[in-house]
């Protein structure tokens, strides 16, 4: 991708000095971000930088205090905006996975497809299938949440949010709740959609697939953006001391 | 008599038989026959001795009724007629009679108002007895014969007492048939009790004052088959009442949980006014409050929908305990996916709930089931009730332990169900847990091997499984990929 197609191109997401608090503690103190179709796009940062919060900004399970978030043509931040509409088409995977327990690896898949774009049950069970296969787990179809390890859950919730036709998936420290040695799968799964053109904002802490995988890194700290860039860039000549603290840290 | 009848009888039918003189010469005819019939056929000459009456005694205690089977005592009395003797009776008991031990007549005569035993010989067999008296009686007299210990038959029916005499010239004519005895059969009950009723066993078990106040085994005999019946009453009152406080729980609950203070504020005074007061208290002002505004329910519906209140009023709390318990990321999940509140709470937050509360619901269901006894007390047929009226009838305690019993019927094995699915419940929501539940319940069961189970659990801990595969084709987003991950993945087992 070049920058040229960046300013040509409608951001998929375009957060404008977006603020956020919870009571009096300030955590997004003006954010402004373009993705556009087709970028990965990587946050990274300290804990308590706002990196999460800003994630869940995108499709409102926070709601910001100040600012606008722009999705494609909508601004999703406006009275008018249907929120469930616009969360159809913004994938999101947790931390935690959230599986739904009761319902098996299939069916967590099939539900918001039958409930929430009215597929067929025959057409929703098609495309699971599909997904499922794609992030390695077809023989798991018919297992519980619980029958399955953190990283074949983690690649089921991924599947889950495929589902929906997301078109801008958000990751939240997907692999953080994982055993060493469950988050490759989980983090190869992520970057096959991300060579296929998938649209992401990944929030995480594996550097090296920050610096693989990602168009542009993203700097926070203290709830503002400190520096962005391509990873080599961030990560090889940071420019800014607390960028050059963390990464010295982590490294 | 019996012309006057015929003829009036006649009478009436002429009224018709205008109408169909067919019909008015057939009944001619059926006239004339019977007159032939009454003068021509010899009529037994009861002038010599009248039958008076027979009864027999009520040979259960408690009852009015005469039993077949079991011994009793038969009066039969017959008068003389005047410038008649007797020297001679034979009574001829209805067939299937059986004499007990000891059967024996009394013979008395009735002369003024004295009694006095006719000195007379008599045999008894089964079919019948024969009385001869020493000296004929004479004309005037009321004969009353007691026979004792003779069991009519055990069926059901009518009985009556045929028999001959012979009169003062040694002619042999036969009785009048006597009035009828009703018998009736023994019920089951009565025949086990009455079996019971014999046995030294039971006789001594019942010298126990404690064994014979609260478990008489006779009692505990006729208590089953009638508590059986309040035991359906309660458990209908508690099957009715309970799904419908299910609904109502449900929505209080989600009042409880709304958005508007105000909601949320109606719905708390609703819970904690019900669950703050006693049900004893909530019958009463039910059963007799109502009627004062003009509502007049069955009290067995009425009792239905006080338990119905009572017992949603809990649930809701129970529904929104477990409701809260699910965790915020099943909501944002859902939302993520663009899901709606309801779509959410119905697909996705009850499903999961439904198992949490099942085994608090139960509890709640046992309680309720063990409080529709409270309506006892204004009235309504309920297992309770049933026994209270045994135990005032019959001044034995009996009934109530017969009635617990039957409550535990129900209790006992819920509170084991609940047991069991609180292991089940535990064993599926913690990871580590599950694997050994499934495994024993696995092999219980003879379903897929354990060990299937447990590879499914640390399949990805071989860090290979689909990674490789993906990096390889991780330009491609089809198919191409997926198969090749999907023999890789079986090959490794």
């Amino acid at each position: 991708m070049t920058a040229s197609h960046y300013i040509t191109a409608q951001p998929v997401v375009r957060l404008i000095n977006l603020h956020k608090s919870f009571g009096s503690l300030e955590v997004l103190k003006g954010v402004d971000l373009e993705v556009h179709k087709g970028e990965v796009v990587t946050i990274l940062g300290p804990s308590g930088s706002g990196k999460s919060t800003l994630l869940r900004c995108v499709n409102l399970l926070e709601k910001p205090s100040g600012g606008e978030i722009w999705f494609e043509e909508t601004c999703i931040t406006s009275h008018q905006a249907n929120v469930n509409k616009v969360r159809e088409h913004i994938g999101m995977v947790f931390q935690s996975f959230n599986l739904f327990p009761h319902l098996s690896a299939k069916r967590n898949i099939m539900l918001a497809q039958r409930k929430v774009l009215k597929r067929s049950n025959d057409e929703a069970e098609q495309v699971a299938l599909e997904l499922l296969e794609r992030v390695g787990l077809s023989d798991r179809a018919d297992y519980m949440p619980a029958q399955l390890s953190g990283g074949q859950q983690q690649r089921v919730a991924i599947a889950r949010a495929l589902a929906m036709d997301p078109h801008v998936m958000l990751f939240d420290e997907a692999t953080s709740a994982l055993d060493p040695e469950l988050v490759r799968g989980v983090l190869d799964v992520m970057r096959e959609l991300a060579q296929g053109g998938m649209t992401m904002i990944v929030v995480t802490h594996e550097m090296g697939f920050a610096r693989d995988v990602a168009d542009r890194a993203v700097f926070m700290d203290e709830g503002v953006i400190v520096e962005q860039g391509t990873p080599e860039a961030v990560f090889d000549h940071p420019q800014n001391n607390r960028t050059k603290d963390f990464l010295g840290h982590i490294v | 008599m019996l012309l006057t009848g015929l003829k009036l009888l006649l009478q009436r039918l002429k009224k018709y038989s205008t109408v169909l003189p067919a019909l008015r010469t057939f009944l001619a005819m059926v006239a004339v026959l019977s007159l032939v019939v009454t003068f021509v056929v010899p009529q037994p000459q009861a002038q010599g001795l009248t039958v008076e009456k027979t009864t027999a005694k009520p040979n259960q205690s408690g009852s009015s009724q005469i039993i077949g089977g079991i011994p009793t005592r038969i009066t039969w009395e017959a008068t003389v007629g005047n410038d008649e003797e007797v020297k001679e009776i034979t009574l001829v008991f209805p067939e299937g009679t059986a004499l007990g031990e000891g059967a024996a007549n009394r013979v008395t005569v009735l002369e003024g108002s004295t009694r006095l035993e006719v000195p007379q010989t008599n045999t008894i067999t089964s079919e019948q007895t024969n009385i001869v008296f020493d000296n004929p009686v004479g004309s005037g007299l009321l004969i009353r014969v007691e026979m004792s210990y003779v069991a009519l038959p055990e069926e059901t029916g009518e009985y009556t007492i045929t028999g001959t005499y012979i009169d003062g010239t040694g002619t042999d004519i036969t009785l009048d048939e006597s009035p009828a005895i009703s018998v009736i059969s023994f019920t089951t009950v009565q025949k086990i009790q009455h079996w019971l009723d014999q046995q030294p066993w039971v006789e001594s078990w019942n010298s126990v004052l404690f064994l014979k106040i609260f478990l008489n085994p006779q009692l505990i005999v006729s208590s089953v088959p009638t508590l059986f019946k309040g035991w359906l009453r309660s458990l209908g009152l508690v099957l009715f009442g309970f799904p419908l406080a299910i609904p109502i729980g449900l929505a209080v609950s989600f009042l409880r949980m709304a958005k508007f203070r105000v909601v949320r504020f109606f719905a708390a005074i609703y819970v904690n006014v019900i669950r703050g007061t006693p049900l004893f208290l909530q019958i009463y002002i039910a059963f007799f409050g109502l009627p004062f505004l003009g509502v007049k329910l069955d009290s067995y519906v009425l009792g239905v929908l006080v338990l119905a209140m009572n017992s949603s009023a809990y649930l809701a709390e129970i529904f929104r305990a477990g409701i809260q318990s699910i965790h915020k990321g099943q909501f944002e999940a859902s939302a993520s996916l663009g899901m709606n509140p309801m779509q959410t709470m119905f697909s996705v937050i009850l499903p999961q709930t439904v198992r949490r509360v099942i085994p608090t619901a139960t509890s709640e269901f046992i309680l309720l089931y063990k409080d529709t006894s409270l309506l006892a007390a204004v009235g309504v047929m309920e297992q309770m009730m049933f026994a209270k009226s045994m135990v005032a009838s019959t001044g034995n305690m009996t009934p109530y332990i017969v009635s617990a019993c039957y409550y535990l019927l129900v209790t006992l094995p819920l509170t084991k169900i609940i047991a069991e699915f609180e292991k089940k419940l535990a064993a599926a929501e913690g990871h580590g847990e599950v694997l050994t539940s499934k495994k024993k319940k696995r092999r219980f069961f003879g379903d897929m091997g354990a060990r299937e189970t447990l590879e499914a659990a640390i399949g990805d801990s071989g860090s290979l499984v689909p990674g490789e595969n993906s990096t390889a084709n991780s330009t491609a987003r089809g198919p191409a990929n997926s198969t090749a991950s999907g023999p890789k993945n079986k090959d490794l087992r």
